[in-house]
């Protein structure tokens, strides 16, 4: 191998390296940021998402609890949030895993 | 969510003795500066991944001791490890060998390679412009936001029937529907005051 082509070598060796170092802090960035419109639409559409929920929420829950005593009250409306959160659980799940 | 551990510029008295200590001496590193191998900026100090991973790459002495060097960027340096493995695997699997390329192979090369760099360093200004901005958050902070809003929310729901239980106490269906509409607005309304909630 000639002078030469060991020097060339040596500066390919070089600036590949600096280059691959540069690319993988560039991949490392891409990877740990997101365009702030696409973060706000989600949140936009789990806010019409979480209004539609509540909405049906209150029309079922409203008539069941007509006329009850405080307890009987307490008593459903704790079933049934409980209820809403394991279902909210649930969709997070599934979508986690399809993530 | 991985977190950017972006480096920092330190001493070179906090490099040889504090990040990686029995592994580069002062004078060894002062012959590492004057070779060019190792830069300093204008108050004398250097960067702590670049300069490790020059000196890893300057010999095969160093390139040997490459994982002691990057695990020190890990545990005393508090760099990223899942920056420090994707490094390792580079390093590991880098062709350096003769591959019959000509001296003109070798200086196109070249320049692609610095094209490449450009290129890198060009995506990387843009990036950390964006984040200045706010035309890019980090996975991190949108994340923390998320899991803040979901416990808030969460909590406000917990305590709803102990709260209204008294008020609900024989009302009529359509009352009920209005004391909840209000209450359940005031809980959605923590979304609308999440720092990403615009709506267009």
């Amino acid at each position: 191998m000639s002078l030469i082509e060991k020097q060339l070598r040596a500066t390919l060796k070089d600036w590949n390296y600096k280059a691959k170092i540069k690319r993988l802090e560039m991949t490392e960035l891409e990877q740990s940021t997101l365009e702030f419109d696409t973060v706000a639409q989600s949140v936009v559409f789990s806010d019409e998402l979480i209004g539609e929920m509540v909405k049906s929420f209150i029309v079922s829950v409203s008539n069941d609890l007509a006329h009850l005593e405080a307890a009987q009250i307490s008593d459903i409306l704790q079933d049934r949030i409980n209820y809403m959160l394991e279902r909210i659980n649930q969709q997070r799940e599934v979508r986690n895993e399809i993530d | 969510m991985a977190k950017i551990n972006k480096s920092k510029m330190i001493t070179q008295y906090e490099f040889c003795n504090k990040i990686h200590t029995g592994l580069i001496t002062p004078q060894y590193l002062t012959k590492l500066i004057n070779k060019g191998i190792v830069e300093k900026d204008s108050q004398a100090r250097i960067d702590i991944l670049d300069s490790t991973l020059n000196i890893i790459y300057s010999s095969k002495n160093m390139m040997a001791k490459k994982a002691e060097f990057l695990n020190n960027l890990v545990d005393k340096a508090g760099i990223n490890q899942a920056l420090i493995n994707k490094i390792l695997a580079e390093l590991d699997t880098e062709d350096l060998e003769d591959n019959g390329d000509s001296d003109n192979d070798l200086i196109v090369k070249i320049q692609k390679a610095k094209l490449a760099l450009l290129e890198a360093q060009g995506r990387i200004r843009e990036i950390n412009y964006k984040l200045k901005t706010g035309e890019l958050v980090t996975v991190e902070d949108v994340t923390r936001s998320a899991e803040d809003l979901a416990q808030n929310i969460r909590g406000a729901l917990i305590q709803l029937p102990q709260l209204l239980a008294f008020s609900l106490e024989h009302k009529s269906s359509q009352e009920i529907a209005e004391v909840l509409t209000a209450e359940f607005e005031k809980i959605t309304n923590l979304i609308q005051k999440n720092r990403f909630f615009t709506r267009k």
